[in-house]
């Protein structure tokens, strides 16, 4: 198991937690609506190539919070800052979910700073047929069955939803969803500016999806490679919305294998 | 002296199919809903309210919420405007308008002060939380309900309190010309009432502004922690609180004799089970109230819900009288006794029952059970100040 460490970094107003690992070129890495699930085993195969950023969102988990952080738009303004204060130089940045929305906001803001954008199973847009499912009104078991395509097979399922969570845990995941609802409650899950905004991504682009994902259907990973010019649509088979947490192997080497590539 | 108020939530009569579906809020399909019977039973409630005004309540109830059949009233504003037109004197208790939902201050100050004219005087102001599925009912963010609360609030006492024009520029209304051309016929302003089923943080905000809580569809026992912790802020706040700052909701049914009565159970039982049949989030989402308040609904009850009682043990708890008027009178005084309120809410119409049962109880509660209270407790004081 590669070395890391959990610090806590102040960029102006904002205090959050930062979990670091590997060596190399730096990646970030940005989790989605449930908060950051620390380090997965998806992450072990990168971190002798990459040094690894996980950032917890501002508001989620034991992360900080101004009142004037609200948007995704805010969020972006807060990441401006990451980069700024760590100097990386065209970092790799991975975006799940809500995450996956915000790397993607990032790369429309600043396509100049970002090397290579991977979204997996990524929130942000809305399709018409296509709808993103209530995340926020489903029960523990709905959502098992929203994220995974087959729950009980999944190795590392204690880390997204702990079976006998502590008080802190439950605190702090309640924190990550009030969060979560603060910025994606309405419009639900998407942003209905960033279609015109797509096309300002020059990033290398890889997309990734679940064919099974139940949450936010395979019809968005087609709409988000079509709206992002060059960029690849990956598809795992029975696999959900967590194609990290389902499917650790096969995403983990999709991923090394696109930003090992010499595109970007 | 307490004062004694008629509610229905002017239910749908029946919720076919119910078991085929895992909620009857927010998703139940409105296909079963039949416009014609909406027509019956809306005059059906409405002649309820007149009726109960005229066999002597001190006033009579109303609420609203969205998206179920347990509740046709969708607007407490509207529902009020048309009891206005058919009663003289009762107090009419809105409680109340959703107003973190709401997206105009303003407009709602100008419609409560309409129906204050309307009524010559006879409006109580309630502004409610609103439970949770009403956040997807609106697509509001639960998060920022509180937020929003205080603010409408604050901009709706301002707006019928202070001579305009001027601007209000806050965190989630902005206005550049608040001056609504009526006020209220009340001084200050129509009294404020605030309803709650356990948010701390709401009691405590009522408690510091003096403003009646009327504790909704709750055992007696957590009414009476809530009482205490109102009485607590209200000591802290500098004054000692009255039996007019507590209020109290349970149901009601009186019926001229035991077979009478009996003919309420299934309404009763559907009431109470089936009216809140859907997922927690429905009641208590993340992110509405503290998490003092939210762990209280995530199986680590210190309370029995009264939703899974009988009606012996809501007879009991508190939630629910179900009698003849000698039985229902003793319990009431006991209630009242007991928390030590000074208004009691009565819900006496509920899923289905009978029109003419649901008159029939309130005529007996009108005429037998509140004299013997009356007579108990002294006359009320919204009777007494009634303009008319």
């Amino acid at each position: 198991m590669p070395a890391r460490e959990v610090s806590r970094i102040k960029l102006y107003d904002t205090e959050i937690e930062l979990i670091k690992g590997g060596t190399g070129r730096p990646l970030i890495v940005f989790h989605g609506e449930w908060g950051n699930p620390g380090w997965l085993s998806w992450l072990d195969g990168l971190a002798s190539e990459f040094e690894i950023h996980l950032p917890t969102h501002p508001g989620f988990g034991h992360s900080g919070r101004h009142r004037g952080l609200e948007t995704i738009h805010d969020l972006v303004d807060f990441y401006l800052d990451f980069l700024d204060h760590f100097r990386f130089e065209r970092p790799a940045l991975i975006g799940f979910s809500l995450g996956g929305w915000l790397a993607a906001e990032l790369a429309a803001t600043c396509p100049e700073r970002i090397g290579k954008l991977v979204l997996a199973a990524a929130a942000g847009l809305h399709v018409e047929g296509s709808p993103i499912a209530d995340i926020f009104l489903a029960t523990r078991p709905e959502l098992g069955a929203l994220s995974f395509y087959d729950p009980k097979s999944v190795g590392e399922l204690g880390r997204f939803c702990p079976e006998n969570p502590t008080e802190e845990e439950n605190i702090a995941s309640e924190r990550s969803q009030i969060m979560a609802q603060v910025l994606a409650w309405k419009p639900f899950m998407h942003n209905p500016k960033l279609p015109y905004r797509l096309h300002r991504i020059r990033t290398p682009t890889l997309i990734v999806w679940g064919r099974n994902d139940a949450t936010i259907p395979l019809a968005h990973g087609e709409a988000w490679a079509k709206g992002i010019a060059g960029a690849q649509l990956k598809v795992i088979d029975r696999c959900g919305h967590a194609p990290h947490i389902e499917r650790p192997a096969e995403f983990s080497s999709m991923v090394t294998d696109f930003l090992k590539s010499s595109r970007g | 002296m307490v004062d004694f108020f008629y509610f229905t939530e002017m239910p749908y009569p029946e919720a076919p199919e119910l078991d085929k579906y895992p909620a009857i809020r927010l998703t139940y399909p409105n296909r079963y809903f039949n416009p014609e019977v909406g027509v019956r039973i809306y005059r059906e409630y409405l002649d309820q309210f007149a009726w109960a005004e005229e066999v002597g309540f001190d006033g009579v109830m109303v609420n609203e919420h969205h998206n179920t059949p347990t509740c046709l009233d969708v607007s407490c504003n509207l529902s009020a405007s048309a009891i206005t037109q058919r009663t003289r004197k009762c107090k009419i208790l809105l409680l109340g308008n959703t107003i973190a939902l709401w997206e105009n201050p303003v407009r709602l100050a100008e419609e409560v002060a309409m129906l204050d004219l309307f009524s010559n005087g006879r409006i109580i102001s309630g502004f409610v939380r609103g439970i949770g599925v009403e956040h997807w009912a609106t697509n509001l963010s639960p998060v920022v309900n509180r937020e929003r609360f205080e603010e409408s609030h604050d901009l709706i006492v301002r707006t019928w309190t202070e001579p305009g024009p001027f601007s209000w520029e806050g965190k989630h209304f902005q206005f550049r010309y608040v001056n609504p051309w009526l006020f209220p016929l009340q001084k200050p302003h129509p009294p404020i009432w605030v309803p709650g089923i356990g948010s701390e943080e709401t009691i405590r905000w009522a408690a510091r502004h003096g403003y009646p809580y009327v504790v909704i569809y709750s055992p007696m026992e957590l009414a009476e922690q809530l009482f205490t912790l109102y009485r607590e802020t209200a000591d802290k706040s500098g004054y000692a609180t009255q039996p007019h700052h507590l209020g109290y909701t349970m149901g009601c049914f009186v019926g001229d004799d035991q077979k009478a009565v009996e003919r309420s159970y299934e309404h009763v039982m559907f009431r109470m089970r089936m009216s809140a049949k859907g997922p927690v989030q429905h009641y208590a989402p993340v992110g509405m109230s503290s998490r003092s308040v939210s762990s209280r609904y995530s199986g680590k009850s210190r309370q029995p819900s009264i939703f899974q009682m009988s009606i012996d043990e809501l007879r009991e708890a508190g939630g629910f009288i179900v009698g003849t008027p000698e039985v229902v009178t003793e319990r009431l005084y006991y209630v009242i006794k007991r928390l030590g309120i000074g208004h009691l809410i009565m819900e006496g119409q509920f899923s289905g029952l009978p029109h003419e049962l649901a008159m029939r109880s309130i005529e007996l509660l009108g005429t037998q059970v509140l004299p013997a209270l009356r007579k108990e407790f002294g006359p009320s004081e919204a009777s007494g100040t009634a303009i008319s």
